[in-house]
C-alpha cells in the first residue's frame, strides 16, 4: 500500500465517524498532541471529534538518513474523540481492517503504556498497540492537560504511519516505502533527513538557540498577560522545539534539562488555564 | 439452600502488573462480604484475563440463618396476678410484640426475672445483601493507579465495559460507573470476534468462554505457555533461558496464549549475552534460548495472543521488529566502546545523583572513600588498588547509551565495557557485580572486591537518604532502601565480614554530612532501628524463630556475622532444661527491676557487706567470675561456651529466688539486692536477651 494511500484511508475512515478532518499545524512540534486541535480541544466541556496528519520533528532521532528505522521527522495520524465512545477500541480495530490488516491473522495486543508529556503538563492512561510485536499506535485516555483535570475524558489515538507502512509492505527500511506509484519515501524525505541531522547535531548555533529560547519565552509570557492565548501557545511550541534542537546538539546538561522543561511546562499550564478562563467569559 | 455467585468485570486491557494483586483483592473483598453477613460458602476462587476480573463462589447460602432476639418486658413478678392470669402489663407487652401471652416466657437476668419474648428474626436473602455489598467490594479495591473515562468520573484500572453478575442463575442488579450488570459475557476480541454469550452458571460461563478462545485461569495459561516454550526449545535444539518474572507477565498479557519461534541474524551474537537477553526481554518480552554450554542461539520465543493458524506471518513480523531493536543495541554497543571508561568519570560531574545529594561524581568519590575504609578495616591491603579503581569506574556506565536505554543493565555494562577495554579482570568483575544483590533470589557479588564496592555504594545510598530523613514508612519505599539494607546484611553474612554497621554508617555519614539536615546521632538512631528490622526479616527467612531472633537482635545488631553466630548457638541450646529455666528467671529479674523502677543499664554498686543471706554472696561470687569469662568467650567467638556459662548459673539463681526476698523492708538492703540483679542482667545481656525466649 502506498504511503499516501495509508493516511488517506485512515482519514476517510475517521471522517465517516464524524471527525473534522483537520490539517497539520504550521509550527514545528514533537508530536501531534501539540497541535492546538488537540491541546485546546481536550480542555473544557464541549464534545469534539477531529483527525489530522501531523509531521512530527524529533531532532535527537535523526540518523543522517542512514538508519532504516529512525528519522528526525516522522508522520503521525492523530485522532481525538471527545468524549471517548464505549466502542472506541472496536472502532480502532476496524480502522486497521480498512488498511487491509486481517486481525485474525495477527498477534494484536494492547499493552500498558501511559503517556506523559512533562512539557505540556499532560498525562493519560492507555496502551501501545502492538501488531506482531511492532508498536503501531499510542492509545490514550487523556486525564490531564496543561496541569488541569479533564472532563469529559478524550481518547487520543496516534498512529505511527511509517511503521504501519513498513508493516503493510513487509519492508525493513523506511526509505523503501512507495509514497505513490512513482515516488518513494527516499525521493521525498532522504535529503531532508541528511541535512537536518547535520544541522541538529553539528551546526545549530547553540548561543543563538538559547537566546531564541529566552525570547520566545518572553514573548509567550507577554502574550499570556495580554490574553492573546493562541499566539502565546505558538511561542510555547517554539520554545519546545528550540529546546529539542539544543538537546540534540548536546548543549543541555542534565540538571539544566529539568529546569528548561519546567519553564516550557509552566507556559503551557498558564496557556491552558487562561484559555479555559477566557472560554468561560466568552 | 445453596447456590453460586459469579462476578465478571469486563474491562479494556488491564495492565499485567496490576492483575494478580487486584484479582486476589477482589476475591478477598467478596469473601469478607460473605462472612461478615453470615453467608456460608464452600469455596471461592479468583480468575483473571487482561479483559476480565472474575470471582466465583460455590455453595453460597441463599439466605442468612434466622436469628432470635430476646425482648424483655415488665418484671416477672408483676406479669401475672395471684390466679396466674396475665396482668395489664403482660397483656400490653404481648400486644406491643403482636403475639399472644402464651408466646411469652420468663427470662432470668442479673437484675432479676422479666417477662420476655424470643423474637425470631428471619435471615436476609443473599441476593439482597450481595446486591448492596458487591459494588462496595469493587469500589473498596486499593488500586495502584487508576483512571477516569466517562462522565460518572468513576475510577478504575481501565474502562469497565460490561459486568456479568449472577446469583443462583439470576442477574444480580448492581451498577458500577454507567454499567448495569447483566448475564452476558464476550469472547476473545479477535479470535472470536468479541462474540456475546448468555450464561446461567459458572460451568456454562467457563465452557462458553473456552469455545470463544478465552482461558480464564491465569495458572492454566502459565502452565500452557511453559509447556509450549519447553516444547519449542526442544524442537530448536536448545534450552530455555528461565525467566519466572517474564513468564508471570506474559501469562497476564493474553487470553489465548500461543508460542511463536523466530530467528535473528547470527551477526548479532557478537553482542554480549546480557545485552541480547535484555533487548529481547525488556523491549519485546521474548524468551531466549541457549545451547547446553550456555551460548545463546540466534533464536527467540514470543508468546502471542493467537491460535497458531497464522504463525509464519506473525513470526516474520516479530523478526523484523527484533532486527531493528538489535541494530539499535549494536549501534549503542559500538558507539559506547569508542569512549574509554576512564574518560567517562568526568562526565559524571554533569549528572545529578539525587536531588540534595550532589552529582554522580561526588557519589563516586564517596564510594571510593568508603571502599578504602572497608579494605583497611578488614585488613586486605592487597585489594586496595583493585577496589579503588572499581569504585572510581562503577558509575561510569550511567553515561552510556546502552544503560540510558536499558537501565537494568547498569553495572553489567560498566563491567563489560571495562573488560573489553582491557581493564583488569578483578576490577571489571567488581563493577559488573556492584549492584548485587538486587532481588531476594539474586546472588551477592562473586569476589571480595565487588562485595566491598557494593557495600560502599549501598551504605552511601542509605546514609544519604537517612541524613535527609527519607526513611521508608509502611509500603512506601520509593528509593528501595529496604532492599539496599538487606543487600548490606546479605553481603556481610555471605562474605563473613566482621564489620560494624554503625561504624560504617558513621563513615558514610561523613561523606554526605554537607547535605545532611539530620545530625549524625539522629541518622544513626533511625538507621539502627531500620537495620534491626531488616535483620529480623532476614533471619526469619533463614528459618530462625521469632523469640530467638528477638533475644539476639536487641543486644547484638551491629555486626550481622556476630548476630548470626549467636543465633546459631541459641537455637542449639534452647532445648536444654537449664537454659529454659534461666529464661524464666531472666524474665523475672527484668520484671522486678521494672517494678522497682531500676534502670537495668545503670552502673551498679554492690556492697557484699550488706548481704544478709549466703545465697546473695554465692550468686554474687559466681556472677563476678562469669562476667569476665563470658566477655572472654564472646570475644573468642565461643558463643556456645558463653551460653553454657549462663546456664551454669541456674542453681545459684534458683537458690537466690527461693531464699531471698528482694524487696526487703530496709532500703539499703533492698537497693543492694536490686543492684546485684541488675549486674546479673547486664552480664547476661552481653550474650542475648533470653527473657525473650518462650517455652516450646
Amino acid at each position: 500500500m502506498w504511503f499516501q494511500r495509508l493516511f488517506m484511508e485512515l482519514l476517510t475512515f475517521w471522517a465517516e465517524q464524524g471527525c473534522v478532518i483537520h490539517l497539520p499545524y504550521d509550527v514545528e512540534k514533537g508530536a501531534g498532541t501539540m497541535n492546538p486541535e488537540t491541546f485546546f480541544r481536550v480542555l473544557g466541556p464541549d464534545s469534539y471529534r477531529v483527525a489530522y496528519l501531523e509531521p512530527s520533528r524529533r531532532p535527537a532521532d535523526g540518523r543522517y538518513g542512514e538508519n532504516p528505522n529512525r528519522v528526525q521527522k516522522h508522520h503521525q495520524l492523530q485522532v481525538v474523540l471527545k468524549p471517548g465512545p464505549p466502542d472506541v477500541q472496536s472502532l480502532y480495530l476496524e480502522s486497521l481492517e480498512k488498511l487491509g490488516i486481517q486481525l485474525r491473522a495477527h498477534d494484536i495486543r494492547f499493552e500498558e503504556d501511559n503517556w506523559e508529556s512533562p512539557t505540556l503538563g499532560a498525562w493519560g492512561a492507555g496502551w501501545q498497540v502492538l501488531l506482531d510485536g511492532l508498536e503501531i499506535t499510542q492509545f490514550t485516555y487523556f486525564q490531564q492537560a496543561g496541569g488541569l483535570e479533564l472532563n469529559p475524558v478524550s481518547v487520543e489515538i496516534t498512529y505511527g504511519l511509517e511503521r504501519i507502512g513498513m508493516f503493510l509492505n513487509h519492508l525493513s527500511d523506511v526509505f523503501d516505502l512507495d509514497w505513490n506509484a512513482g515516488v518513494s519515501y527516499r525521493d521525498l524525505r532522504h535529503e531532508d533527513e541528511v541535512q537536518f541531522s547535520r544541522y541538529n547535531f553539528e551546526v545549530a548555533d547553540v548561543d543563538r538557540h538559547f537566546g531564541w529560547f529566552n525570547d520566545y519565552e518572553k514573548e509567550a509570557d507577554r502574550l499570556i498577560e495580554m490574553g492573546l492565548i493562541l499566539p502565546a501557545y505558538d511561542y510555547c511550541l517554539k520554545c519546545s522545539h528550540t529546546f529539542n534542537v539544543l538537546d540534540a546538539r548536546g548543549a543541555i546538561g542534565v540538571s539544566e534539562r529539568t529546569r528548561l522543561i519546567q519553564r516550557v511546562r509552566s507556559l503551557a499550564c498558564r496557556v491552558a488555564q487562561r484559555y479555559l478562563a477566557g472560554r468561560d467569559q466568552r | 439452600m445453596k447456590s453460586e455467585f459469579l462476578l465478571e468485570i469486563g474491562c479494556e486491557e488491564i495492565p499485567a502488573r496490576f492483575l494478580p494483586a487486584t484479582s486476589q483483592q477482589l476475591k478477598q473483598n467478596i469473601a469478607r462480604i460473605l462472612s461478615a453477613n453470615s453467608l456460608d460458602h464452600d469455596r471461592i476462587d479468583a480468575y483473571s484475563t487482561p479483559r476480565r476480573l472474575i470471582v466465583h463462589a460455590a455453595g453460597v447460602a441463599t439466605s442468612q440463618p434466622d436469628q432470635s432476639r430476646l425482648i424483655t418486658g415488665p418484671p416477672w413478678t408483676i406479669a401475672f396476678d395471684q390466679d396466674g392470669r396475665p396482668t395489664a402489663a403482660a397483656l400490653g407487652f404481648a400486644r406491643k410484640n403482636q403475639v399472644g401471652v402464651e408466646a411469652l416466657s420468663e427470662a432470668k437476668t442479673k437484675k432479676g426475672s422479666y417477662l420476655s419474648y424470643q423474637r425470631r428474626v428471619p435471615g436476609r436473602e443473599a441476593v439482597r445483601i450481595l446486591a448492596e455489598e458487591v459494588p462496595n467490594a469493587i469500589k473498596e479495591l486499593d488500586l495502584p493507579k487508576s483512571m477516569r473515562w466517562e462522565s460518572s468520573r468513576f475510577l478504575f484500572l481501565r474502562p469497565i465495559r460490561w459486568i456479568l453478575c449472577l446469583f443462583d442463575g439470576q442477574v444480580l442488579p448492581i451498577q458500577l460507573a454507567s454499567i448495569r450488570a447483566g448475564d452476558r459475557t464476550f469472547g476473545h476480541r479477535i479470535l472470536a470476534g468479541n462474540r456475546e454469550a448468555v450464561v446461567r452458571s459458572f460451568d456454562e460461563y467457563r465452557q462458553k468462554l473456552r469455545e470463544a478462545q478465552v482461558e480464564i485461569d491465569p495458572t492454566t495459561r502459565l502452565h500452557r505457555i511453559q509447556a509450549d516454550l519447553e516444547a519449542a526449545a526442544v524442537e530448536q535444539g536448545g534450552d530455555l533461558v528461565e525467566d519466572r518474572t517474564l513468564l508471570q507477565t506474559v501469562a497476564h498479557l493474553s487470553e489465548h496464549p500461543g508460542v511463536v519461534c523466530g530467528n535473528f541474524d547470527q551477526e548479532f551474537l557478537k553482542l554480549p549475552r546480557e545485552v541480547l537477553i535484555t533487548v529481547m526481554r525488556e523491549h519485546q518480552k521474548y524468551f531466549s534460548l541457549h545451547e547446553r554450554e550456555g551460548k545463546l542461539l540466534p533464536k527467540f520465543l514470543a508468546v502471542v495472543d493467537s491460535d497458531g493458524t497464522h504463525s509464519r506471518q506473525i513470526q516474520a513480523g516479530h523478526e523484523r521488529v527484533l532486527r531493528a531493536r538489535l541494530s539499535d543495541a549494536a549501534f549503542f554497543w559500538e558507539s559506547d566502546l569508542k569512549i574509554p571508561v576512564q574518560d567517562r568519570i568526568g562526565l559524571l560531574k554533569q549528572i545529578t545523583y539525587q536531588r540534595n545529594l550532589g552529582t554522580l561524581f561526588q557519589k563516586t568519590l564517596r564510594i571510593k572513600a568508603l571502599s578504602t575504609f572497608t579494605v583497611k578495616s578488614i585488613r586486605h591491603p592487597e585489594l586496595l588498588s583493585q577496589v579503588e579503581q572499581a569504585a572510581e569506574l562503577c558509575k561510569t556506565d550511567l553515561t552510556t547509551e546502552m544503560v540510558r536505554e536499558f537501565s537494568n543493565l547498569q553495572g553489567v555494562m560498566g563491567g563489560l565495557y571495562a573488560r573489553v577495554q582491557g581493564i583488569e579482570a578483578g576490577v571489571s568483575e567488581a563493577i559488573y557485580d556492584h549492584y548485587l544483590p538486587v532481588g531476594a533470589e539474586d546472588p551477592v557479588p562473586r569476589g571480595l572486591g565487588g562485595a566491598i564496592v557494593a557495600l560502599a555504594d549501598k551504605l552511601d545510598t542509605l546514609a544519604g537518604a537517612f541524613c535527609l530523613g527519607l526513611i521508608p514508612t509502611g509500603s512506601r519505599d520509593p528509593l528501595g532502601l529496604r532492599r539496599q539494607a538487606l543487600g548490606v546484611i546479605r553481603i556481610l553474612l555471605a562474605k563473613e565480614l566482621d564489620l560494624s554497621c554503625e561504624r560504617m554508617l558513621r563513615k558514610a555519614y561523613q561523606g554526605v554530612r554537607r547535605f545532611a539536615d539530620r545530625s549524625r546521632e539522629e541518622t544513626s538512631r533511625s538507621f539502627r532501628d531500620f537495620l534491626k528490622d531488616r535483620l529480623r526479616f532476614l533471619f526469619r527467612e533463614q528459618g530462625f524463630r521469632y523469640d530467638e531472633i528477638n533475644a539476639v537482635v536487641e543486644v547484638c545488631w551491629d555486626n550481622p556475622v556476630e548476630s548470626r553466630k549467636r543465633l546459631g548457638a541459641i537455637a542449639g541450646m534452647r532445648e536444654s532444661s537449664d537454659f529454659r529455666s534461666l529464661a524464666t528467671s531472666f524474665k523475672r529479674i527484668k520484671n522486678i527491676l521494672l517494678k522497682a523502677e531500676v534502670d537495668p543499664q545503670a552502673a551498679c554498686t554492690i556492697d557484699p557487706a550488706l548481704f544478709a543471706t549466703p545465697e546473695e554472696g554465692l550468686l554474687h561470687g559466681q556472677v563476678v567470675s562469669l562476667d569476665r569469662g563470658i566477655s572472654k568467650a564472646i570475644r573468642a567467638g565461643r558463643h556456645e561456651a558463653a551460653l553454657g556459662m549462663m546456664a551454669s548459673l541456674r542453681p545459684a539463681v534458683d537458690c537466690f529466688f527461693d531464699q531471698v526476698l528482694v524487696m526487703d523492708k530496709d532500703p539499703t538492703v533492698r537497693r543492694n539486692r536490686l543492684a546485684l540483679l541488675a549486674f546479673l542482667l547486664q552480664t547476661f545481656l552481653k550474650v542475648a536477651d533470653v527473657s525473650e525466649m518462650v517455652a516450646t
